[in-house]
């Protein structure tokens, strides 16, 4: 969504906002990208599917049907009933808004403290960025779902503790993107310019720096989501997630359900679907970013 | 070469010291005590959580708990469960080559579908083949590993009427019996594992394509075949590897999930009983032994460069 709508916004922007002229811009750019832009239309469904759940969804999400349980599909049920008779469509919108509230947060938290960190050091050099680099390589030694989950096992399970863990494990990587971006930009002839007229380094570092370091930054965000989606339900699915009876996509895979599925094989399709799709529409859209901004990766990968 | 060794060496045991203090000292950090979590849910009395905090050197000062914690992990000896009372060290090792011959066979199953769809893929850059293999690399991307697997033993068991075996064997003892126990969920892996891989292949191939040397590789009128395997992917090899490298820690981590679905009793299940028995002890051995395992991992890695191009040989 960001790579085409912020494209034209931005190129908008300066007049008031015209909407004949964003129309055309925002057709342009359909036409130019018509893949990526269709996955943003799903990733904007799921989204407000999940963000709107409330008024949404047809049953609430903990209404408990014993006389309905484990349906298939149905125009009652559209994607049917799990053990306790609970409506799985409702379930899945709010599973979708628990899943995505989680990994949004994080890769906000993550990314952010990983933006600072990388460009601070990557821009001095010296013994910070030699003490983030060690610090770096000890976050980069344990799997991201294995830090999660231990942690649990220590500090108990909880959601803002969830999105903090989660947050953690993807700050190795983040650093590294955003030290190299840096590092990267700070050699370039304007940075040079700007040191010579006298700004100081923390001027530099914001001003010139972190937009310039901007691309790769966002590209990986976007890529993170993905992962974080995939962290969040793992986790869940093994039962430290989010706890029931709030729903989450991880957790209604996991065990309880699982005893259920021979009986009623849909349960186990639509939770998966709803993080597979969601995964999926953030990996394309981080591709189509990392293309946009930068031509000559296009197709590269 | 050997100068870079060194460093390299010096970095890893610096790196696994550092997660040691942490992963150390985590507990310590607990809000409270360990001893009191768990004696409000197994009902110690005071004695016994006496010997329990003297057993687990809470009483010490850190860096005397952590002097002896160290002292006793550098020889492998991880202490003793808190709740089974058994040696960690021999339960681990027990689970090590579960755990390892999954990642292994997972890895090589990767490397079989990717390399041919990487290859495939370059070669035919912008046709069908190379959009048919992207969208694949870009499908198994976004699977996760636990949902892959759950249809397979939900729909293996409602159409083939077929369950994953009980009953683990190791695969010097029964190979077959091991083998039918670990096809399934390697291959899964696999599958999973060569979405990255693929990409990662192909953006390698196509970089080398791009080179002045191919050009005169073609030019003295070399075959296509040997074009291939003399020069691109031996200079893709590298990139290659190091993907390799990085997916290891995603290897352990999702070993997790499979060995809970197909029941292989591997270090990751060991890891969800430790955390479901709030045994501290064992969560800490397998983070290290984990971090261990990533950070030898990337050693490997790091020196294989070496074999593999005699240019950084050279220049380190």
């Amino acid at each position: 969504m960001a790579s085409s709508t912020h494209a034209s916004a931005s190129v908008a922007e300066p007049r008031a906002l015209d909407a004949r002229r964003v129309g055309t811009a925002l057709f342009r750019v359909v036409r130019r990208y018509p893949f990526p832009c269709l996955i943003t239309l799903v990733l904007v469904l799921i989204g407000a599917g999940s963000g709107l759940a409330d008024f949404i969804a047809p049953y609430d999400p903990n209404a408990i049907n014993p006389t309905d349980r484990l349906q298939g599909p149905n125009s009652t049920y559209w994607m049917g009933t799990d053990a306790l008779g609970r409506d799985v469509f409702t379930r899945v919108l709010y599973g979708g808004r628990a899943s995505l509230g989680v990994s949004v947060t994080s890769v906000a938290l993550g990314v952010m403290v990983a933006t600072a960190v990388g460009l601070v050091s990557g821009a001095l050099s010296g013994w910070f960025d030699v003490l983030v680099q060690r610090i770096v390589d000890m976050l980069m030694a344990f799997p991201g779902l294995i830090i999660v989950i231990s942690l649990t096992a220590f500090f108990g399970t909880s959601v803002s503790l969830l999105v903090v863990v989660i947050a953690i494990a993807l700050l190795g990587g983040g650093i590294r993107i955003s030290r190299a971006a840096a590092i990267q930009v700070s050699s370039q002839p304007y940075i040079e310019a700007a040191r010579t007229i006298g700004a100081t380094t923390p001027r530099i570092i914001v001003r010139h720096i972190l937009p310039n370091a901007l691309p790769p930054i966002m590209v990986i965000a976007t890529a993170y989501l993905g992962v974080a989606i995939l962290i969040e339900a793992s986790v869940s699915f093994l039962g430290y997630g989010i706890q029931p009876p709030a729903a989450s996509w991880g957790f209604m895979l996991g065990a309880e359900a699982r005893i259920h599925m021979i009986e009623q094989p849909w349960l186990s399709v639509w939770p998966g679907l709803a993080i597979f799709l969601t995964v999926f529409s953030f990996n394309i859209i981080g591709d189509a970013l990392r293309d946009a901004f930068d031509p000559r990766l296009r197709g590269s990968g | 070469m050997r100068g870079y060794l060194v460093r390299r060496l010096l970095l890893a045991v610096l790196t696994l010291f550092g997660i040691s203090v942490i992963v150390a000292g985590v507990m310590r950090t607990l809000p409270g005590d360990v001893v009191d979590v768990l004696a409000a849910e197994a009902f110690y009395n005071d004695t016994e959580k006496e010997r329990l905090r003297e057993e687990l050197g809470l009483e010490d000062p850190f860096l005397v708990y952590f002097g002896k914690w160290l002292g006793d992990a550098v020889q492998g000896d991880f202490g003793k469960a808190l709740r089974t009372q058994r040696e960690v060290r021999a339960d681990l090792v027990n689970r090590i080559d579960v755990t390892i011959e999954l990642a292994v066979l997972g890895i090589l199953i990767a490397t079989l579908i990717s390399v041919p769809l990487g290859i495939v893929a370059a070669l035919r850059r912008s046709q069908w083949p190379d959009y048919l293999a992207r969208s694949i690399a870009v499908f198994a991307l976004a699977i996760p590993g636990f949902w892959l697997a759950t249809l397979a033993i939900v729909f293996g068991a409602k159409w083939f009427r077929w369950s994953p075996p009980l009953g683990y064997q190791p695969i010097w003892e029964a190979p077959l019996t091991n083998l039918q126990q670990m096809w399934l969920p390697a291959l899964l892996f696999g599958l999973i594992l060569a979405g990255v891989q693929t990409r990662i292949l192909r953006t390698a191939l196509l970089d080398v394509l791009r080179q002045d040397y191919m050009l005169t590789a073609r030019a003295k009128g070399l075959s296509r075949v040997m074009l291939l395997r003399r020069h691109a992917l031996r200079n893709s090899l590298i990139p290659f590897i190091t993907v390799i490298g990085v997916q290891f820690p995603v290897v352990l981590g999702g070993s997790v999930v499979f060995e809970l679905i197909f029941a292989l009793p591997g270090v990751g299940i060991y890891l969800l009983d430790g955390i479901a028995n709030r045994d501290y002890i064992v969560v800490q051995a397998v983070n290290v032994w984990i971090a261990g395992a990533v950070i030898l991992t990337n050693l490997i890695v790091d020196v294989s460069y070496g074999f593999l191009d005699p240019r950084i040989r050279v220049s380190s």
